[in-house]
């Protein structure tokens, strides 16, 4: 009897110490962050102008570590996943934990957020495949769920019209947002990429140097050219131009419309990150630790910083400050124009996550599940 | 680990291996010859630890590293985030003295990672093409783990694990070089000779295999799948809890498939390789089937055709030679003639270098490493006896002797303190020591031309687009200068002169083996060199029998033996001429240093002590409560200066907790060649000594201690140690506490120049001869002298059975002297574990240990499970225990088996019949005893 009592204590006790992840009262509005790199171009940029001082605000921390994705906003909720196998949802005020939903594998990538739905892919433990998830945070409760051959740790692409998903073995899977596919294209080749879009295309590379454009609409190949060296760089959308990096560290702009190169600029060092722009400029780091920014018309160089570091996190660019997170236990706020470091946040830990900024918080993270939220303070 | 020298490792694999317990009953001893300087230099991301004037080096290693760090966190994309610490040795000798790590190292490891410090240690081997390629080795080591271990714990998953051996080093490799001859001659005989050793099995292997083998499956993983892989192996590791599965994963194809196609692609490779090349047994004569031989010198006197050279046939190194007629093409099994690793005069050979030199008149010169230095013996044949042996303060390693054709002049390779690996003479007339070469190019294998005016060698001081290959140099005696031979896109070695001086033979891996070759040798520079074998496996090194036969060492089927090879019986149409390309020679080149600022650079190091090792118990047993303690040890970061703290509570009661504190802090310095060691210490207690009568006591005893070692060279060594400690004992039912103010001190001669087998000893001998006494200095309760003598011998019959006797006598005498005690698998088997107990004592036992299965693979439905190394033994032992009076002698009889586990554990069953009623019969039934343990 005794033993009866203490297990239905310890079931008890073991219960109550988890949270469910349920989000009430939530409304998608336009400024919330639902998706990696803010809409399907993937754009890094953000159009404000703040200074270089940055106070803490709340510090928390996740159960596994992250790999190089980001948080994501929903209203007063911060929402990031973890490698072992947990969804958060932190307040985005005081970084108080709301709950989390836990899985047996790693969630290696960003969730997207749409209506009352979170949809994310779980990378299963001991299983060779992974399992596409739609779970309702209303209710705490997994909607719709669909395995995918392989690993998937490229970032999802949050459509208008639904979500693609671009798995390591080189399938590209565009779901609706009820949970079922549209489309399936394989390329049978290894991708590493997180894939984006615009009106017409979804682009991504993969690790043989082709450059693919699909046709958003049905997934057929628009253009499938070798025409760079391997390919594990994020691509970014500026209009019909696409910039992404190669392993050989060179960076790209290509005209989708066209079909051609319209510049190309070598950095030296492998290229994982995803370059950012703003009206005048690319910026994109390197394994090797060395910054460059780019003219967009010509693809000149602008600026080149070196550091010690490594890049392989995405950053943030803001009209004043790009906020670079550095794998080297650091993030650099460098003038966007002139290149130069205005100032260094040190960290413990390796700085893993791609910075976010929504309504005058910014949003780091580092290894060991690690999130730090700053107050940021706009320049006049 | 790297292994640098392959043949090496497979030593390691089949040969006995040393024990090294140093601070054991027996063991042979790590001697720190040397009182090292340290200093360290700090760069971005490395603490470089070098010592005394190997300076230049370490700067040079120090621009190696820091070049392989950045190439490598581009290629792992990541980052270690803590200095790493990189030791350098300048030799190999030096290397061997490191207390890093507690055991020895073997001549063939060319550097070590050490996990749980994460420290690199490496020694300079006299090639800086050599010292990169270890030090890039290391470094993916440092970065796949620490890779692996963020992994791991992003995951939240137990972070301890690693991919098997084989997937390490084969990455190491992979990473760290391109492929290169030495690797391309083990494929070639593995594939070759049926012993390539697939996927599915590589788990089961170990030595220089898997480095090659894992590197080349890497190689067709990048081919068959992608580079990509390669990281993703590693970054999918967390996902499943084989890495079998890891594979399948990964690469997306069945383990089988997988397996089959690398078998496969490894055979489609090498196979066709028998079209133009052929093994050695095909175009020369097979001389000897034993062991591992090197280094052959063919000397011809009085009638008596012999070859004289290095091998190893038992598990020691030793000199050897074997009567070969040429003519009638008939051989004799070899014999040793002077045997080495046995004492400290002949402490180790340098199997694969060369390092044995014959003169006109019968003089042999070899090298052995003798206490902290290699010296050169000089042998004569004539005489039977060594004449004279070289020693050189300014030389730590020697390689290459040769003799002038006078014979007044030897000519060899020597290692200095700085590192520098160059050429010297010594001249027997004047006894004048000439160093040639003073640069960081390495010289080897050096020979004299006809007239002894000029010497030949190779070297890697070419220069130009060929930089750092090693081609052949003339060395003009009377000029100083040094001019190219050869210039090619090869590596050349082991020059030799024809028996007229006409022609210059030498062993080159222009076209992936090392065959032989050869080049007209006059004033004129030559335009072409000829290959005249077509081997699929190399030749290492050879001498001229007479005009027109060699006899060489050669490998095939891993290992090296001796073929005479008639010159005459060789095609010339297959015979390969390469040009010289002298226009494409430059004078010298030169390597960068990393350049610091003088502030950094060069500090003193100063003891950093970091945790090695810290555990805690807590225990409760109805009878004696809750107990619990701790042990943790701290050393410093070469590993020189240790402490252990142990700390212990046994109190029954809650009033007793101040009182049975058990604790205990030892200090030991390892850092100079007497060892030494103190401590303090507070034991209190119940206890149940088994030494003792079987009842409890309580004791507390406190006091302090010193010992020291002084090892007179790798095989002997004086122990001695000196305690004192306060003894309050309350024996339960006595009336009178005993007291005690106990003084011991003990001296100990050890000596131990055994080899072991996977269960114990095969070889060699070992002694211990102890004095002790022991007195209470205050109450005069306790007062005894100590005397131990053991001595064990091992009689070789093969390479895996002897015969191993042993004859101990233990004595303690006086007023309260301890008792010892025997009986159980260790000692008189067959009797009860420690029963047989007396202040004297005498045990003999004689074994026969003899191989019984090799390999025990128990397949079970789901997985497999195997057992190496079963052995085999019959055993007579007998002895006896005593306090006053001599009681009875006991014995036994049996036979019993031996399982080696995982090289830490022997599990040991014996059943016999015991020896009773003072040797005069037999139990009536059989015994049956299970234990654990080596063999004695």
């Amino acid at each position: 009897m005794k033993k009866l009592f203490a297990f239905i204590l310890f079931v008890a006790v073991t219960y109550s110490c988890s949270t469910p992840f349920i989000l009430k009262n939530v409304r998608l509005d336009n400024d919330g962050i639902y998706t990696y790199g803010k809409n399907e171009n993937r754009n890094f940029y953000y159009d404000v102008a703040i200074s270089e001082k940055l106070t803490l605000k709340w510090s928390a921390s996740t159960n596994g570590s992250q790999p190089n994705t980001s948080v994501l906003i929903l209203n007063n909720y911060v929402v990031i996943s973890d490698l072992s196998g947990r969804i958060y949802a932190f307040d985005r005020e005081n970084g108080k934990l709301i709950g989390y939903e836990k899985y047996s594998g790693a969630v290696s990538t960003a969730p997207i957020i749409n209506s009352l739905r979170i949809y994310f892919i779980l990378n299963e433990k001991l299983e060779p495949y992974s399992t596409f998830k739609m779970f309702d945070f209303v209710n705490n409760k997994i909607l719709a769920e669909d395995k995918i051959n392989g690993a998937v740790t490229n970032e999802m692409l949050r459509l208008d019209e639904g979500i693609v998903v671009l798995t390591d073995r080189g399938e590209l899977i565009k779901y609706n947002y009820v949970g079922y596919r549209d489309y399936t294209v394989n390329f049978k080749t290894s991708t590493y990429c997180n894939p984006a879009a615009n009106e017409k295309f979804i682009a991504f590379g993969t690790v043989k140097g082709e450059l693919v454009i699909l046709n958003k609409k049905d997934g057929t190949v628009y253009y499938k050219e070798k025409i760079a060296g391997p390919i594990e760089s994020g691509f970014t959308f500026d209009n019909h131009l696409i910039y992404f990096g190669d392993s050989n560290g060179v960076l790209y702009a290509f005209d989708s419309d066209k079909k051609n190169i319209i510049w190309q600029f070598n950095t030296g060092a492998k290229i994982v990150a995803t370059p950012v722009y703003d009206n005048s400029k690319i910026i994109v780091g390197n394994l090797s630790g060395k910054i460059v920014a780019v003219d967009k018309k010509s693809g000149s160089k602008i600026w080149i910083r070196n550091t010690m570091g490594i890049f392989n996190t995405t950053p943030l660019l803001t009209k004043t400050f790009l906020v670079q997170p550095d794998f080297n236990k650091k993030v650099y706020l460098i003038n966007a124009s002139i290149g130069v470091i205005a100032d260094t946040l040190e960290f413990d830990r390796r700085v893993k996550l791609t910075p976010v900024i929504n309504d005058g918080i910014l949003f780091l993270g580092a290894d060991r599940g690690q999130i730090n939220a700053y107050q940021t303070f706009e320049v006049k | 680990m790297t292994v640098k020298y392959w043949k090496y490792s497979l030593l390691i694999i089949l040969i006995p291996q040393l024990i090294f317990a140093q601070f054991y009953f027996f063991g042979r001893n790590k001697v720190q010859y040397e009182k090292f300087n340290w200093k360290v230099l700090r760069t971005e991301h490395f603490n470089i630890y070098y010592y005394d004037d190997f300076e230049e080096f370490a700067e040079i290693g120090a621009k190696f590293a820091e070049e392989a760090y950045e190439e490598y966190k581009v290629k792992f994309n990541h980052i270690i985030t803590v200095k790493i610490p990189l030791i350098f040795y300048n030799t190999h000798i030096h290397f061997q003295q490191t207390n890093i790590t507690p055991g020895f190292i073997p001549e063939g490891v060319g550097g070590f990672f050490e996990f749980m410090k994460g420290r690199i240690v490496i020694p300079y081997l006299g090639s800086l093409a050599s010292f990169k390629h270890v030090i890039r080795h290391e470094l993916v080591h440092v970065f796949m783990t620490n890779k692996i271990f963020n992994i791991l714990s992003d995951h939240r998953i137990d972070n301890t694990r690693l991919p098997p051996l084989w997937f390490v080093e084969g990455l190491a490799e992979y990473w760290s070089f391109d492929w290169d001859t030495q690797s391309e001659m083990v494929m070639r005989d593995l594939v070759l000779n049926g012993n390539f050793v697939t996927l599915e099995n590589l788990d089961y292997v170990y030595g220089y295999i898997i480095y090659k083998e894992g590197q080349k499956f890497l190689e067709f993983v990048s081919q068959t799948y992608g580079e990509d892989k390669i990281l993703k192996i590693m970054e999918n590791f967390w996902r499943f809890t084989t890495f079998k599965e890891v594979l399948e994963f990964t690469l997306g194809d069945k383990f089988a498939d997988i397996d089959n196609l690398w078998t496969f692609s490894m055979r489609q490779k090498y196979f066709p390789l028998y079209q133009g090349n052929y093994p050695h047994f095909v175009k020369a004569r097979k001389l000897t089937e034993k062991g591992f031989n090197f280094d052959p010198a063919y000397y011809e006197r009085d009638g008596n055709k012999e070859i004289y050279f290095i091998g190893n046939h038992n598990g020691y190194s030793s000199v050897f030679k074997m009567k070969y007629d040429i003519e009638s093409d008939e051989y004799s099994k070899a014999e040793v003639l002077i045997e080495g690793e046995r004492n400290s005069e002949f402490e180790s050979f340098h199997l694969l270098e060369n390092s044995l030199g014959l003169s006109n008149s019968g003089l042999l010169a070899f090298v052995t490493k003798s206490m902290g230095r290699d010296v050169i013996h000089l042998y004569s044949i004539k005489d039977d006896e060594i004449t004279r042996t070289l020693s050189f303060d300014e030389m730590i390693t020697i390689r290459a002797p040769n003799f002038s054709s006078d014979g007044n002049t030897l000519v060899f390779t020597a290692t200095d303190k700085k590192g520098y690996s160059d050429l010297y003479t010594f001249n027997f007339i004047n006894n004048d020591l000439l160093r040639l070469t003073n640069d960081y190019y390495q010289d080897i294998d050096p020979v004299f031309n006809k007239d002894n005016s000029k010497i030949i060698f190779a070297s890697d001081r070419t220069a130009g687009e060929y930089q750092q290959k090693f081609n052949l140099f003339e060395y003009d005696l009377n000029t100083k200068q040094i001019d190219y031979l050869t210039y090619i896109n090869g590596n050349i070695s082991t020059p030799a002169f024809s028996l007229d001086f006409k022609e210059l033979y030498f062993t080159c891996d222009y076209d992936g083996t090392y065959n032989i070759w050869r080049m007209n040798y006059d004033q004129n520079k030559q335009e072409n060199i000829t290959r005249l074998t077509n081997f699929v496996t190399s030749v290492y090194s050879f001498s001229f029998a007479d005009d027109k036969n060699i006899i060489t060492s050669a490998f095939e089927k891993f290992s090296f033996q001796f073929y005479n090879l008639n010159l005459e019986n060789l095609s010339n149409s297959q015979n390969l001429i390469v040009r010289n390309e002298f226009s494409k020679a430059r004078s010298k080149w030169i390597t960068d240093k990393i350049h610091l600022p003088a502030e950094q650079d060069r500090l003193v190091y100063e003891r950093e002590y970091t945790l090695d090792y810290a555990v805690g118990q807590l225990i409760t047993d109805p009878v004696y409560g809750s107990r619990g303690g701790a042990l943790l040890t701290l050393s410093d970061l070469l590993g020189d200066d240790r402490y252990l703290f142990f700390i212990y509570n046994t109190a029954e009661y809650q009033s007793e907790i101040l009182k049975n504190f058990n604790v205990a802090i030892t200090r030991i310095n390892l850092s100079k060649r007497t060892n030494y060691g103190y401590g303090v210490f507070h034991y209190s207690g119940r206890r149940y000594d088994i030494r003792e009568s079987n009842v409890y006591f309580y004791e507390r005893v406190f006091g302090g201690y010193f010992e020291m070692y002084y090892p007179f060279s790798s095989f002997q060594r004086l122990e001695a140690s000196l305690s004192i400690a306060n003894s309050d004992k309350d024996v339960d039912g006595a009336i009178l506490p005993r007291k005690a103010l106990m003084v011991s001190n003990s001296l100990s001669f050890v000596h131990d120049n055994s080899l072991w087998a996977s269960s114990g000893p095969i070889d060699g001998s070992r002694f211990r001869l102890l004095l002790g006494y022991t007195s209470d200095v205050k109450f005069s309760n306790l007062n005894y002298f100590s005397f131990i003598v053991d001595y064990r011998h091992y009689f070789r019959l093969g390479l895996r059975s002897t015969v191993a006797a042993r004859a101990a006598f233990f004595a303690n005498h006086g007023k309260e002297a301890r008792r010892y005690f025997a009986g159980g698998s260790w000692d008189l088997r067959g009797w009860p574990r420690w029963s047989i107990r007396g202040e004297k004592l005498w045990i003999s036992s004689v074994e026969l240990r003899f191989p019984l299965i090799d390999q025990l693979y128990i397949k079970f439905p789901v997985f497999g499970i195997s057992f190496f190394d079963v052995r085999g033994a019959v055993f007579f032992d007998a002895g006896s225990a005593w306090d006053k009076d001599y009681k009875e002698t006991l014995g036994s009889v049996g036979f019993g088996i031996r399982i080696n586990l995982f090289n830490a554990l022997t599990l040991r069953y014996d059943m016999g019949k015991k020896i009773e009623k003072n040797f005069s019969q037999f139990q009536p039934r059989l015994f049956y005893q299970f234990f654990f343990g080596w063999d004695f």
